[in-house]
Parts: structure tokens; sequence; C-alpha cells
């Protein structure tokens, strides 16, 4: 990144600052509040005039959600566009159009590989680790986590910045949607790890056998609950109903 | 906070909160128990959107306490049960308390366009800290609240109930993992995720049977392979698209 000590301090803050995207998180704009939060003392100092800066401001002050953590990627190219703005060599409406067309797309591939690709698979696997009576599973899975996900902040937040809005064409260059395939397979994966780990546990039951046959029946049960949409919570309920019935059958039988 | 205001590092997770929160009240074991539960069955809440999920940092942070602070002289896990149930419940009233907030803070966002239209640039940007301390505010008095409660009611429960009215205790925290697995499994939206679950049951469950590997070398064989598959296909489509480009 070019720029003296000055500049690449501001693009630090900004990235600080967007660790704040959805503190005021709300059903009207969702994540507008964050972003004016983050972008706000970069703004002020391209646009030291006050009605440029406020325009700034309301562009940025309408709908805006994307993922948490490639929203980084986004506020630098929004940072270097918005120099480009002050300059004369962009229009305001480019800069609000590459904002809208982006986030879309960013929040898709956050969310499909954060959500749901790394975060339930190295659960599963921290859950693994646990049931083994690991102490260290939270770390791991907190160190394993928080390494992509502190890479696709700043390093995002670098290149968005460097790149402008022309970063976006290089995510296509990156087989993410490969990975996230992959990572999907994964998680059924992980899911027979955790199973296998319950139905042996290393000590010997007097009911292993039976045990065995009613989880596996269970799991699959639940499995085609879920997929017919179902949440867990409600077959928790119905489970702990069950539990009750059961718990009172056998003392009184 | 962590789950929604501030970071996402993880560090609310159950499975991060549970094991931490029983290693500060001197049972390791049960909170690593509660937060394997707890970590497989929140899998299936994504927070994508505007949806609001349930709050399952408060449901571990609430089974943990509850179930080691209730009965100290009495083992946890009849009580782990009962707390787990009434954390489900206590759950989803956060949840609507989040609805709530959130509605509140398009009353902020209102404002920040009043401040900006005056050219009160700092104030309208940091109306964002104030939307922090609504949830910070939430999460410290529904934890307090709820495990107050918790304990109170679980006291309750145990004195007052008939000794048949217990939700039962091993099948049925055998059976919430296998939901939570199942959870883990339906994920991933994978047409063939049965038959890789199986498979991967199947091999592993062979491999703990004839006793082929201890557990830390399954795990670790386990892990490696699944990096491998992760990166090396497409670490090798990546550099021949830039070999190409050369």
């Amino acid at each position: 990144m070019s720029g003296g000590w000055r500049k690449k301090l501001e693009i630090f803050t900004l990235g600080l600052r967007s660790h704040f995207l959805q503190s005021a998180w709300n059903f009207e704009r969702l994540q507008n509040l964050g972003l004016i939060y983050s972008l706000g003392p970069y703004l002020k100092r391209i646009y030291p005039n006050n009605k440029t800066l406020a325009a700034a401001l309301q562009r940025h002050l309408t709908f805006f959600s994307t993922n948490p953590y490639m929203a980084p990627f986004l506020l630098g190219a929004l940072a270097k566009m918005e120099e480009a703005h002050q300059k004369g060599e962009i229009k305001a409406q480019e800069v609000a159009a590459f904002k809208l067309g982006t986030m879309g797309p960013l929040a898709a591939l956050g969310d499909s590989l954060f959500w749901g690709g790394l975060r339930p698979f190295l659960g599963a696997f921290a859950v693994a680790l646990a049931l083994t009576g690991w102490w260290g599973a939270p770390l791991f899975f907190l160190v394993l986590y928080n390494l992509p996900h502190l890479l696709f902040r700043w390093g995002g937040l670098i290149w968005g910045y460097r790149m402008g809005a022309s970063g976006v064409a290089y995510l296509k260059d990156m087989d993410f949607q490969g990975f996230i395939t992959r990572l999907r397979r994964l998680m059924p994966a992980a899911a027979g790890l955790v199973l296998a780990l319950v139905l042996y546990p290393g000590r010997q039951s007097p009911h292993a056998a039976m045990l065995i046959v009613a989880l596996l029946a269970s799991t699959f049960a639940f499995f085609f609950l879920l997929r017919r949409g179902h949440t867990p919570l409600r077959i928790a309920f119905v489970l702990f109903a069950l539990g009750f019935l059961l718990e009172f059958l056998k003392v009184k039988l | 906070m962590d789950g929604l205001a501030y970071g996402q590092f993880m560090l609310s997770r159950p499975i991060v909160v549970a094991p931490c929160l029983g290693w500060m009240l001197g049972d390791v074991s049960t909170g690593l128990t509660i937060g394997a539960l707890l970590e497989l069955i929140s899998a299936h809440y994504l927070p994508i959107g505007s949806t609001v999920s349930p709050d399952f940092s408060l449901a571990a942070i609430l089974t943990t306490a509850s179930s080691l602070l209730a009965f100290k002289e009495t083992k946890p896990m009849p009580f782990m049960l009962w707390a787990l149930l009434l954390s489900f419940i206590f759950a989803l009233i956060s949840m609507r308390v989040e609805i709530y907030l959130r509605q509140i803070n398009i009353g902020l966002a209102h404002r920040a366009d009043v401040l900006v239209r005056k050219h009160l640039f700092p104030e309208a940007w940091r109306l964002n800290l104030l939307g922090l301390g609504f949830f910070a505010l939430r999460g410290f008095l529904l934890t307090t609240l709820f495990l107050v409660l918790s304990i109170a009611l679980l006291q309750g429960l145990v004195r007052f109930l008939p000794p048949y009215f217990q939700p039962g205790t091993n099948l049925l925290k055998l059976l919430l993992l296998a939901l939570g697995v199942a959870v883990v499994a339906e994920l991933s939206a994978e047409r063939r995720a049965l038959w890789i679950f199986g498979i991967s049951l199947a091999v592993i469950s062979l491999i703990l049977w004839k006793n082929w590997l201890s557990r830390p070398w399954l795990l670790g064989v386990f892990f490696i392979g699944a990096t491998l598959y992760l990166f090396i296909p497409g670490g090798i489509r990546f550099v021949g698209r830039m070999a190409k480009k050369a």
C-alpha cells in the first residue's frame, strides 16, 4: 500500500472500526450505521467541505447488508472510490452502484464460506475433540476459525483499498465455490466422526448393542425431520417430553 | 455481544463459553458436554440476512452455571438436563428481546439522517455505539435475571416435584447429541450427505471397534485428510490458471 504512515494509520483505523459494523443493526437499513461509523472519519479527511461530506455520508446511510468478514474488502474499495470521486475522476452514482452491486455477492460468498461452512465444520470437529476429553478443544476452534476470518478481514481491506472496484474481478479467479463445495462434503463426514465417538466412548456398557441401534435409528430419523423443515429446538422439546414419559413409565411400571 | 454487535470472533459460541465457564466453576467436563451439545444443535441457526436465532450463548452460560451452582454437593447430570430445558426457553425469550432491540435501532438510523443534515457528523456515526450499548445491556441484564431464575427454579423443581417427574438422564443426553449430529449432516445441503455420513460413520466405527488407531491419532488423521482435501484440488486449479495467464 502506497502512502505515508498517516495513510496506513487511517486504513488501519478503518479496519478496526469495521469490527463494529453490526453494533446498531436495524431492520430498516441493516448495517448502515456501522458503515458510516467505519467510513465516517476517513470521509471527513477526504471531504473538508461540510456539504460534500454530508452528501457522502447520506450516500452511505442507505440500505447496507453484507457478511461482516467480507465487509472490509468493500470498505477499502469504497474508500478508494470516494478519493477518486473527490478528485472528480468518477461520479457519486458509480460509488453507490458499486456498493449496491457488490454487497450481495460478497454476503453470499461470506455466508456460505463462514456461517454455512467453516463454523459448523470446525464446531463439529471441536465437539469431537471435546468428546475425547481434551480441554484444548475451545482454543483449537477459536484459532482455526479466526485465522481465515482475520485473513479475509485485514487482507480484504488492504486488497480492496489497493485495487478499488477492479478487485472484485480477482475474486472470481479464486476457487471459492469449489472450496465451499468440498467443505460442505466434509460436514457429514465430521458428523459421522462425532457419532462414532459417541457410539464407542471407550467404556463398556451392558446395553451397548441396543443403544447403538437406537442412536443410529434416531440420527437418521432426525435427519429426515430436519430435511422436512422441523427445527432442532422443536425436536428437542419433543425429546424432553418423551424423556419425561419414559422416566414416569420406568418408575411407575 | 460477540455474536452480533462486535467482532464475531466466535468467543460466544457454546463450545467456547461452556467449557470456559465450567473451568471457572471447577468442572470442565460438564462444561465440555454442555458446550458440545449446544454447539451441534445451534449449527442449524445461521445468522443470514435479517434472521434472528435463539440465543445459544445465553443457553450455554445458563445451563453450565445453573447446573453447577444450584446443587454444589451432588453430581450435576440430572440438573444439567433440567437446566438445559429451562435455558432453551430463556434463549427463545432472549431472541424476542433482540428482535425488539433491532426495531429500536431503526430510530437510531433516522436520528443519524437528521444529524448528518445538520452537519453533526461525529454525533451521527457515534449512534452506532449507542446500539452497541443496548446489546451489551441486554446481555448483562438477561444473563443475570435468567441465571437467578434458573437456579431458583432448579432448586424448587428438585425439592417439590415427585421423583418420577424427571427428564431422563443418559439416554436423553445421547439423543440430543444424535440430534446435533443430524443437524451438522443435514446442514451441508449436499445431495449425497447421507451416503458421506454413513461411510464416514462405518469406517471410523470400524477403526474404533478394532482399535486400529487411538483417538488422538484418529482425529489427527481425519483433520490432516480434511485439510488436504480442502486445499489441494483448489491449489492445483489456481496454479494452472496462473500458468495459463503467464
